[in-house]
């Protein structure tokens, strides 16, 4: 009588199937898309293959259904990086506003540096990639982070104590100068690092501005609606903050960068100007900057600045 | 893990365990360039998974309930039911004496099990499951696994009688 057994059902399967193995074909395959998912696009709510679809359609009509957001690699790296930072460090996204970022290779390196009289007891934390992993490492690394903010080097400890202060008294000067003495007392000297600034009142700014305008294939108020759509994405909130996401248009910045045509978007979250006051306080309250490829619609890269260390 | 172990661990896993599951896939979803699909991506989920993999169950265990929930989610898809040409067990009984029986008759006896009894009888007489780890990779009770398991047997022993005496009499 006929009965399941294991061994002789899985001898008879294997003879049956004796065609199907594991190939050095299936294997490449495997590392291909493990390789993909490390550049690939980022998603929210919709399917990869459905914003790529959208990605395409995009390109091809020149309209990215507004559902939809996609972002570029730096906008990836960057949050990968931020990730690692938390993880590693305890450095949340709020307590970025004590850095400056600097991206390197297209977002193969990013660098977050203490600013200007910070730099010194906060150093700087160098996040570099490896098939699509983070790997940081911290300038300090190798000192214990001191117990409080008498010592040098600063952690996450001092960080969040800086941001409470922050928000509490609406400046840092005690712990700058603070930082200041310590860096004094150690020989180093403040670097001259300065925020990056455009000077949009020239005439080539204005030229370069125009040609922008020229390749736009968006509306502004679609950029911006994609702006908001990313920053939600981004950074996790719900939709329900959308209203309260401010479009500061004076702070537009248009500009050329080899064959691509952006425009940066400023996006006011919770911030003393802002029109809307959103009723709760959030840890996002922040000035966004978002950066938007005017042809494709691409998220080419985001920047939030909590504004807690006086970056913005 | 380091990188390098990690790679180092997805090629072992794929080296030992690949064909096994390529084949489970295989016959749960019975189209080859899906299946390959599939083996593949349960591979993929293994990487992501390796950092926080315990040990706990085994390595070919954990394998294989990745693969079920693989082939769980393919056979979720539109296209997958739309093509999906299982059979109830209502109509298995009025089809279950073929007149002859070619090389693949395990396999195809098997393709024809609707898919909850089918991906039951692979896990434990296939892949050699326990009933508790068959029932766990399964997300059901051991009561259930059992019954599944009894009413394939069954379903098994009116397609292959006659096929299993001609050839083990």
């Amino acid at each position: 009588m006929f009965t399941l057994e294991i061994d002789k059902t899985r001898r008879m399967l294997d003879a049956e199937l004796s065609d199907v193995c594991w190939t050095a074909r299936d294997a490449r395959a495997v590392a291909d898309r493990i390789h993909t998912k490390g550049r690939s696009i980022m998603k929210r709510k919709a399917s990869m293959a459905l914003l790529l679809g959208l990605a395409v359609l995009a390109l091809a009509v020149g309209a990215l259904a507004a559902t939809g957001v996609v972002f570029g690699r730096r906008v990836e790296r960057t949050e990968l990086a931020e990730r690692a930072l938390e993880e590693r460090y305890g450095i949340t996204q709020p307590m970025l506003g004590f850095f400056q970022r600097s991206v390197e290779e297209d977002g193969a390196v990013i660098r977050y540096t203490g600013t200007l009289e910070m730099e010194y007891v906060l150093g700087e934390y160098t996040v570099t990639f490896e098939e699509g992993n983070a790997q940081v490492s911290w300038s300090w690394d190798g000192t214990p982070v001191a117990q409080d903010i008498d010592a040098a080097p600063w952690g996450a400890a001092q960080l969040q104590e800086m941001a409470d202060y922050s928000r509490r008294e609406m400046n840092i000067v005690p712990y700058m100068e603070k930082a200041e003495a310590l860096a004094a007392a150690a020989g180093h000297s403040i670097s001259s690092q300065t925020l990056p600034s455009v000077n949009m009142d020239t005439q080539a700014y204005a030229q370069e501005r125009e040609a922008v305008k020229v390749r736009m294939r968006f509306a502004r108020e679609e950029l911006v609606a994609m702006a908001r759509e990313a920053i939600v994405a981004r950074y996790g909130m719900d939709d329900a903050v959308l209203p309260y996401l401010e479009d500061v248009e004076e702070n537009d910045r248009y500009s050329l960068d080899g064959s691509a045509a952006y425009l940066e978007l400023y996006i006011a979250f919770g911030y003393d100007n802002t029109a809307r006051e959103h009723p709760e306080w959030s840890e996002h309250f922040g000035i966004y900057s978002v950066q938007m490829d005017v042809e494709s619609g691409v998220v080419e890269d985001m920047l939030f600045d909590s504004s807690l260390g006086g970056n913005g | 893990m380091t990188d390098a172990e990690r790679r180092e661990t997805l090629e072992r896993l794929m080296l030992a365990h690949g064909t096994q599951i390529k084949r489970l896939c295989t016959l749960q979803l019975r189209d080859a360039a899906l299946a390959e699909d599939a083996a593949q991506e349960v591979f993929v989920k293994a990487w992501k998974g390796l950092a926080s993999f315990r040990a706990e169950c085994g390595e070919k265990t954990w394998l294989t309930r990745i693969a079920v929930n693989t082939c769980r989610d393919y056979q979720r898809t539109g296209w997958f039911r739309f093509m999906d040409r299982s059979l109830t067990p209502e109509e298995l009984a009025d089809r279950s004496v073929p007149d002859t029986f070619p090389d693949e008759t395990m396999s195809q006896a098997i393709a024809k099990l609707p898919r909850e009894l089918r991906m039951a009888v692979l896990l434990r007489y296939y892949e050699g499951l326990t009933i508790r780890e068959v029932a766990h990779a399964l997300g059901v009770c051991e009561a259930t696994a059992k019954r599944r398991l009894r009413k394939a047997n069954a379903l098994l022993r009116n397609m292959l009688e006659r096929w299993y005496s001609d050839v083990y009499a």
